[in-house]
């Protein structure tokens, strides 16, 4: 079974979305100044999809994962926008409003799973405690049956509804949060890099059991991470963070055949194949800091495309096919990415026709060569 | 000629419970040897509990075997004099895995800089010091004045995991032991931290063993594999032949999960077959016989030795059969010839 393809739904026109997130803006205060770490990001999910969020440390991903189960804590605050889960505005929700409507609407399957559940208490009462709080007219009965079902449902053995978490492996940690995340049948699930710990077979079968849940249950979900390998392998939409914004979104095999953001393009070519061996090719320099973000385009220091108007001017959204959408000044030039990366390739083998197909890996001013 | 760290034989057993005790065999009768002369980059790959980090554990001296032995520059490990432990402490070098938990969060990161410095004696003065920080600091593609004076939590993860190199690298090793150095960064900054453990290989002739659960990375950085499943060896030999022409089936599936960053591929075509524990890390047979997907009988009841696949590629498994058999001490043969 692949945890990937067979998930992949298409949404017809004119359904509703499940959640949509629209320019939503978080801002955090602190001692030296406003920081943004979510700038106008505009999104929608439909039942049944799935939806990767991508971007490095600091990109804003995270922050949108609490700003959309509203777990933003001061000096955090979410300073625009709205969350909309089906017709409920998560935003406006009053405090008592949002605890009943979190887990019972949108789900969180966080990082640390090891750090998420609770030492001292079996996973039998964490799971239990989820159905007491919200489903408070359940039986003692019910609520066993629910919880050895929702064990089920994860591929755990119902045994372990009585061990402590020190007695789990890391992807049985991870199996329990899934339950705990997907107990009350929420219509939005966020895996906040569920599997970032993990090696790579219980990835795997990590991410097929989200896969398999996502499908039974048709829950939308949202996968936060920085791995491209992971997101192409998963997810159907991609949405590129970048400095709090978003630099593009689109169908994953149209962002990864014909990226339209140097940004997604270098992220794509960061990750090593069994091509070439020995040519990484890292993303140089490091995210800007937020206090101090560059005039333009945010990415301009990173850029090796980098043109006169990226310093200027901040590039605007641009729509292109099926719903994809990117942020950079290269789609108003002719060619746009995909030219001037062709260009480029060709000039490299123009230079060194012995290295061409090397040379092509490692183009760009301002990346770090191969080595080998 | 004596190899400058070697382990021979080594196995590493782990109790639990008093009264009937649960064992563990993390490590089970591993041999590999690193020499100075001809410097390597070995990989280690394996998933969690295979053993990887124990047999880190055991070349940085940090734990000793359970039976076997280790040998440095042709002694004992446990019989080492002072001043050889001293000398043990500074060829051999470690890079870990959490670049947030290697750092004191009350120091400033030149702390782990100007420590080892001082131990071993480095510089004279305070300026050479401050000379040597920055030499090494730029090896690794950092700025000095961007870094020194800066507190861990105002730098990156990918800074502060160049650091741990660059300390590395202050003590001239001859040995790094980098258990899971990137597995804990961005993807996009794995690239510049895998090309300074590679340039240190390269400039300074370092011997590296690359402890990873990360084949793809493995790939680039390593000239020989070694795959380890449940403390024993499954596959071994030149990277590129075991990478893309895998004999095992555990080594298989290894590269089946890699999530390969393309639409057009399916990710998992073979299914896992989750561990149901009847092949116990004590058992006589196969240990992976029970994740099998082609077990055969005779793997529950003998392990299988290791099969020549090839001069450069030996794997522990009766579907090999056909390629002539190795003694478990000559897969150390078969790797120096990557």
């Amino acid at each position: 079974m692949s945890a990937g393809s067979t998930g992949r739904s298409g949404v017809a026109s004119g359904t509703k979305p499940v959640l949509s997130v629209e320019d939503l803006c978080v801002d955090y205060y602190t001692d030296a100044g406003r920081v943004r770490a979510c700038d106008h990001v505009t999104f929608n999910l439909y039942p049944g999809q799935r939806l990767g969020l991508v971007g490095e440390s600091g990109s804003g991903k995270s922050t949108i994962a609490l700003a959309l189960m509203r777990m933003i804590k001061p000096p955090g605050r979410i300073s625009g926008g709205r969350v909309m889960v089906g017709d409920d505005n998560l935003t406006t929700m009053s405090d008592d409003e949002i605890r009943s409507a979190r887990m019972r609407l949108i789900g969180m399957v966080p990082q640390a799973a090891m750090s998420a559940l609770n030492p001292v208490i079996r996973i039998r009462a964490q799971i239990q405690d989820v159905l007491q709080v919200h489903e408070p007219n359940l039986t003692y009965s019910q609520v066993q049956a629910r919880i050895i079902e929702v064990l089920e449902a994860v591929e755990l053995r119902q045994e372990v509804a009585n061990l402590y978490p020190h007695e789990l492996s890391g992807g049985m940690k991870q199996r329990v949060c899934i339950a705990i995340a997907v107990a009350l049948r929420p219509k939005v699930i966020i895996a906040d890099e569920p599997t970032s710990a993990l090696d790579v077979i219980v990835q795997r079968q990590v991410m097929e059991t989200i896969g398999r849940l996502q499908r039974e249950m048709n829950i939308a979900v949202v996968l936060i991470g920085h791995d491209m390998g992971l997101m192409a392998q998963f997810v159907d939409h991609l949405a590129v963070m970048y400095a709090g914004k978003l630099a593009e979104i689109g169908p994953t095999p149209t962002l990864f055949a014909k990226p339209n953001h140097p940004y997604t393009h270098m992220l794509i070519s960061s990750l090593p194949t069994l091509g070439q061996k020995g040519v990484f090719r890292g993303i140089p320099g490091i995210t800007p800091s937020l206090l101090a973000l560059p005039t333009g385009c945010y990415f301009r220091t990173r850029c090796p495309y980098v043109m006169d108007v990226c310093s200027s001017q901040a590039p605007t959204q641009v729509a292109f096919d099926g719903g994809h959408v990117a942020s950079c000044h290269l789609s108003s030039i002719p060619g746009g990415l995909t030219g001037r990366v062709e260009a480029e390739r060709d000039a490299e083998a123009k230079l060194d026709p012995a290295n061409a197909e090397k040379g092509a890996g490692e183009a760009g001013p301002n990346r770090t060569g191969g080595f080998s | 000629m004596t190899a400058l760290l070697e382990l021979r034989n080594c196995s590493k057993v782990y109790k639990s419970g008093f009264f009937s005790p649960k064992v563990t065999v993390a490590l089970d009768d591993f041999s590999l040897t690193i020499d100075e002369a001809n410097p390597t980059i070995t990989a280690v790959v394996g998933e969690s509990g295979s053993g990887k980090s124990t047999l880190g554990s055991l070349l940085m001296g940090f734990i000793g075997p359970s039976s076997g032995q280790v040998f440095y520059r042709g002694k004992d490990m446990t019989t080492l004099s002072g001043a050889e432990r001293w000398q043990f402490r500074q060829d051999v070098q470690a890079i870990f895995q959490d670049p947030f938990a290697a750092y004191n969060p009350f120091y400033t990161v030149d702390h782990v800089l100007t420590v080892p410095i001082r131990k071993f004696g480095l510089a004279r003065n305070k300026e050479e010091a401050r000379e040597k920080m920055g030499e090494a600091l730029r090896k690794v593609g950092l700025r000095p004045e961007e870094i020194l004076g800066r507190y861990p939590h105002q730098l990156s993860g990918g800074q502060r995991q160049r650091i741990i190199v660059a300390r590395a690298m202050l003590l001239k090793p001859k040995i790094i032991v980098a258990d899971e150095p990137v597995s804990m960064v961005d993807a996009s900054l794995r690239a510049t931290i895998l090309e300074s453990i590679y340039t240190l290989h390269k400039e300074l002739g370092v011997s590296v063993l690359y402890i990873t659960h990360d084949l793809t990375t493995a790939y680039h950085v390593s000239n020989q594999i070694v795959v380890l499943y449940k403390g024993s060896v499954m596959e071994g030999g030149e990277v590129s032949n075991v990478v893309k022409q895998p004999q095992h089936p555990y080594t298989r599936l290894l590269i089946d999960s890699i999530p390969w960053p393309d639409v057009s591929l399916q990710w998992g075509k073979e299914p896992v077959i989750k561990d149901d524990g009847s092949s116990p890390t004590t058992t006589t047979g196969c240990k992976f016989a029970s994740r099998c997907p082609h077990v055969m009988p005779k793997c529950r009841e003998v392990a299988p030795t290791f099969f020549e696949v090839n001069s450069q590629q030996a794997s522990a498994c009766y579907l090999s059969e056909s390629s002539p058999a190795l003694a478990k001490s000559d897969l150390q043969r078969v790797l120096n010839k990557a």
